[in-house]
């Protein structure tokens, strides 16, 4: 005869052996699955085993419950290659040619600018390259030195023309009136006379000095509309909106450079991937600086460590403590900037990524480096220092 | 192509614009195309190199060439950075 006690032992032993097969089996797959993991992401073979050894040397430094938690992060990591970002314009291009009425129209009376344009770092010239190329833009229809610079010369194109304008105006109504006076003038002197020849030529040299200023002026008016007053909208483009701070600088500039002027321009702004916190921010800011901009983004960015997106809110907790736990080990250092996002493209990664995943330290290799690219500054000695202050005293 | 661009920029001294106007022109003239995000050398473009003899040129190792340099040619140039 069977009794519960016998029944309810096996159970427990059936359970164990059950558990223990399923964890070892879990083990082997997430194994194996290292090399699908990184094949998601559209990387040369080289590079591709670079990442296969920096998660060997990550599952080498944590515990099992740490790595998995950062397995399971990594599986949403987006990467964006060279290959992959055109296709993102590229479809950012058609997305919009579909939606924005008159689309030829609209482009003709546009310019595609970068966001910022950095004098050393050219990662933001290289995505905008990738835009205009992709999408076979034509170059004259960009200003790659960013809104600002474009708005603080079609603010002082403006003002250099409506000077321009009044002043030739003025002239060519003084030269009118004295053509005028010289024409009714020539009527007191007969035809033979000398004078009658001295005074038509000199209408004459009159005319043709109001005619060549008046082909100057056109010439003028029409770079002034071709460059300045025919463009309606600024189309900037960028790669990633973390906390739209980079945004709101560029915002703010614009608002400094447009007030008290009479520019009327529309601004759109079209990335690859947006992070809806930072979406609002700028448009909270748009809206106090009365400014309207448009924002498009090809896919939202997720904070890996929000609930139910990677991990279920009654474990979000515990993770956040892991990944709390693995930073402070590794003396990993949180930016102002973090949003925990887990994306990169081919130029470099994002201030908004979950820390260990960008960042590094004498004990932790980042799975995709954010590059600072700051400027290496020469350490200057106290007799530099000396000599210096006695160049600027002299 | 930031790599690219910088590398045209230094070696030909010229601003950001200058060097995407630049590469417009290559496009337009067939010798390089944009594909998958890259810049490549069309086939035209490779004859042209080839034809110049600049097939096999590299920057790679630009420091160790050695060329005479004719200073009379020189003596009007100004630099631009200047």
């Amino acid at each position: 005869m069977i009794d519960k006690l016998s029944i309810l032992k096996f159970w427990e032993t059936l359970n164990k052996k059950l558990k223990n097969f399923l964890r070892k089996k879990n083990i082997i797959s997430k194994t194996i699955n290292l090399n699908k993991l990184v094949s998601n992401w559209d990387l040369y073979p080289d590079k591709q085993k670079e990442k296969i050894e920096i998660l060997k040397n990550w599952k080498s430094q944590l515990n099992k419950d740490e790595y998995n938690v950062i397995l399971e992060i990594c599986k949403k990591f987006n990467y964006y290659s060279e290959r992959l970002t055109s296709e993102v314009y590229k479809n950012i291009y058609i997305e919009k040619s579909l939606s924005i009425k008159d689309f030829e129209d609209f482009t003709t009376h546009s310019l595609f600018l970068p966001l910022r344009k950095k004098e050393r770092i050219e990662s933001a010239v290289s995505m905008f390259s990738s835009f205009i190329y992709t999408n076979k833009i034509d170059v004259n229809r960009t200003h790659v030195n960013g809104p600002a610079d474009y708005l603080k010369k079609f603010k002082s194109s403006t003002e250099y023309y409506v000077n321009f304008i009044e002043n030739y105006d003025k002239e060519d109504k003084e030269l009118r009136n004295t053509i005028e006076v010289l024409k009714l003038e020539l009527n007191n002197y007969p035809k033979g006379q000398k004078i009658y020849s001295k005074v038509k030529k000199r209408i004459g040299k009159l005319q043709k000095r109001q005619n060549k200023k008046e082909l100057f002026a056109q010439k003028l008016l029409e770079d002034f509309h071709r460059n300045y007053l025919s463009i309606k909208n600024l189309i900037l483009i960028d790669d990633f909106i973390g906390t739209g701070e980079s945004v709101i600088k560029v915002l703010k500039e614009i608002n400094k450079i447009l007030s008290g002027s009479s520019i009327n321009i529309n601004l759109f702004l079209w990335v690859i991937e947006a992070n809806e916190s930072g979406i609002n921010s700028i448009k909270d800011k748009a809206k106090e600086l009365e400014i309207e901009i448009d924002i498009s983004a090809y896919k939202s960015s997720i904070d890996v460590l929000e609930e139910d997106i990677i991990f279920p809110s009654d474990d979000i907790n515990n993770v956040k403590e892991i990944i709390k736990d693995i930073n402070k080990r590794n003396k990993l250092k949180q930016s102002t900037y973090c949003k925990n996002h887990a994306i990169a493209s081919y130029v470099n990664a994002p201030n908004n990524n979950l820390t260990l995943l960008s960042e590094e330290s004498a004990t932790w290799s980042a799975l995709f480096l954010r590059d600072k690219r700051n400027e290496i500054k020469r350490n200057v000695s106290s007799s530099e220092l000396k000599d210096t202050l006695q160049f600027l005293r002299q | 192509m930031a790599v690219v661009i910088d590398m045209i920029k230094e070696y030909l001294n010229m601003t950001t614009e200058q060097v995407l106007y630049v590469i417009d022109y290559l496009i337009k003239s067939n010798w390089v195309e944009f594909e998958d995000g890259k810049l490549i050398i069309t086939a035209d473009g490779g004859s042209i190199l080839k034809s110049s003899k600049l097939n096999t040129f590299s920057l790679e190792n630009i420091n160790e060439f050695r060329y005479t340099v004719k200073d009379r040619f020189l003596e009007t140039y100004i630099p631009k950075k200047f």
